[in-house]
């Protein structure tokens, strides 16, 4: 790589090293908290991420690369919009993987603090629930019903209000 | 979306949501809405138990119900509300008070007002202020029914949102703005096929104006003092009327189309009086204002429509921004051309505006001198829609004492159409 950037060595923690210019790095608010934090000599031996395979740390600097001249995600408030039909279409490529790749992208975005890919991940599966009944929701991420059916019948008793006056609007 | 990992596999007895972390699961579902959180709830007790979280649910309220999200949980109920526990039941005491009206028109309805209250308020401050809460349900139909009028959804939903506007003991002032929402003295309007209900009033040129939806709900009608139907051509079929009128005039007072204006001085009102400021209908810039500058006098020209083809507008003489090209000077004559899109043409020329002979001056230091304003009115007799223009013409100095030969300013042509949505 060209020496215009610092590089950061990741070590995964299925110990693959990674060489990610600091830049990228930055995207992730708890690796720039440790690179502040730490002296340049105390990093030459990489930093462990003891929550991330290889695999997921990949697509996570696919992802931070992707997006590293994006301005930081807004603070979260109490009006943030709900949207999910606002996800460009390189980000759904991206999230176009299995299931399980998807939680892990969750919990690395999470461990990570990348707020931007956290909330891709989670409208992404937001939009794999929407409109789907209960039962196609277990269906879907093979969820086990646990309830007893009086429980069944207490809970849709409950909740019955919201789903009623969801229906009758467009 | 190909996802699931083979259902045959290992894993079978594993979901991907076993591994994530309570504030992980309640993150994704912050994207859902209050009827797939009850969907959710219903798929397992850990889905339940995230669907039921306090912070999901204020964020909800905050969103469809406009609730401060920081507020006491009593201050943030309907009224006439048991009190609650958590903010799924704040969220749930909104879905009864709208009861029978969908949740979505009333939700869109309450957003609506928000903004349109709001900009209300920052063209003329204290005017949320003037706002009432709605009527109690029971105190609203014995209301209705003492009126013997049976209201439309658009209107239950505006009326569940507020109970108009208090305008103290100077209504018929305050009729020379636009009320946001009538007081009940507006409910029951003739509208020629009917009764109709009022919802705002506003004068242009003198004229009170009604506007009223009708019976069913399909249209918002404008009616002039003698309440008969002007024009019933409001909104389209695919948003309904009242709603897409409430946003058209949000849109327009924070587009700065509608803005503030003093409609009476302190000296018109007697002494110790402020000037009676409230929003004028006469457009202030954008479409449906239109402005001309000769030799530094500016003229600008606001038409409204204020009944069965008649017009009124709104003439503003001032010194241009540049400064005035004369230390002073004189109107002496008018003159106008009017054409109808169906033939129809008149000019007129004659001395002075309304009898009055005003005089630009040129500003001395920073303070300007007050424009000159006056609204007249013209009648489109053939056509419905038509153009009207002309020029006044002034002297230099004052008609007593010219000081130079008279030129004409140029006064804009302006349109004289009926808006999609009228005002």
């Amino acid at each position: 790589m060209s020496g215009d950037h610092d590089m950061v060595k990741l070590i995964s923690s299925d110990g693959h090293t990674i060489e990610v210019p600091e830049d990228i790095v930055r995207k992730s608010q708890t690796l720039q908290n440790t690179l502040d934090d730490l002296a340049k000599d105390q990093l030459e031996n990489g930093i462990p991420l003891a929550n991330v395979t290889h695999a997921i740390l990949t697509k996570v600097v696919e992802w931070c690369t992707h997006h590293k001249d994006d301005p930081p995600p807004p603070e979260d408030d109490d009006a943030r919009t709900r949207r999910t039909d606002d996800i460009t279409p390189w980000d759904a490529d991206f999230c176009k993987v299995e299931q399980t790749v998807l939680f892990e992208l969750i919990l690395a975005a999470n461990y990570l603090d990348i707020k931007g890919l956290l909330d891709l991940c989670c409208k992404t599966v937001a939009n794999m629930i929407k409109g789907k009944s209960p039962e196609q929701i277990r269906q879907t991420f093979n969820i086990k019903n646990d309830f007893t059916p009086e429980e069944e019948e207490q809970v849709r008793k409950e909740n019955e209000w919201c789903e009623e006056a969801g229906s009758t609007g467009k | 979306m190909s996802a699931s990992s083979s259902p045959h596999s290992a894993l079978e007895s594993c979901s991907v949501f076993d591994e994530l972390p309570t504030e992980l699961g309640v993150l994704i579902f912050s994207y859902l809405s209050a009827s797939e959180l009850a969907s959710m709830a219903a798929v397992s007790h850990r889905f339940r138990s995230w669907a039921k979280d306090d912070l999901l649910w204020r964020k909800l309220c905050a969103a469809d119900w406009g609730c401060q999200p920081h507020a006491h949980l009593d201050q943030v109920l309907p009224p006439e509300s048991e009190p609650v526990g958590c903010w799924k039941e704040v969220y749930h005491g909104w879905v009864m008070f709208f009861d029978g009206i969908p949740m979505e028109y009333a939700q869109e309805m309450g957003r609506v007002l928000r903004r349109l209250v709001a900009a209300a308020d920052a063209a003329v401050p204290g005017i949320a202020d003037t706002i009432l809460p709605p009527l109690s349900r029971d105190a609203s139909r014995a209301e209705w029914d003492v009126l013997g009028v049976s209201p439309p959804m658009s209107i239950r939903a505006l009326y569940s949102w507020l109970g108009g506007q208090n305008l103290g003991r100077d209504v018929k002032r305050a009729l020379e703005m636009c009320l946001l929402a009538a007081s009940d003295q507006l409910y029951p309007v003739d509208i020629g096929s009917g009764v109709g209900v009022g919802f705002a009033a506003s004068t242009v040129g003198g004229d009170m104006r009604l506007y009223a939806v009708d019976p069913e709900g399909m249209l918002v009608r404008v009616c002039s003092s003698g309440l008969m139907p002007m024009v019933s051509q409001v909104g389209d079929d695919r948003e309904d009327p009242l709603l897409c009128w409430l946003r058209t005039y949000a849109e327009r007072l924070e587009s700065g189309v509608f803005g503030a204006d003093e409609l009476f001085s302190a000296g018109e009102l007697g002494p110790g009086a402020s000037p009676l400021v409230a929003i004028s209908h006469f457009p202030q810039s954008g479409a449906g204002y239109y402005e001309a500058t000769t030799r530094g006098i500016t003229v600008g020209a606001a038409p409204a429509l204020v009944g069965d083809s008649e017009w009124a507008y709104r003439i503003t003489v001032f010194e241009a921004d540049g400064g005035a090209e004369l230390p002073k000077a004189q109107l002496t004559t008018r003159r106008w051309v009017i054409d109808g899109e169906d033939g129809e043409h008149d000019e007129v020329e004659g001395p002075g505006v309304i009898g009055l002979y005003p005089v630009v001056e040129a500003s001395v230091g920073p303070s300007r001198a007050k424009p000159f304003r006056y609204v007249s009115r013209t009648l489109l007799t053939e056509s419905e829609r038509g153009t009207m223009g002309g020029a006044f013409k002034f002297v230099p100095g004052t008609i007593d004492e010219p000081a130079g030969e008279p030129f004409w300013v140029h006064v804009p042509t302006f349109e004289l159409r009926v808006d999609d949505v009228l005002f």
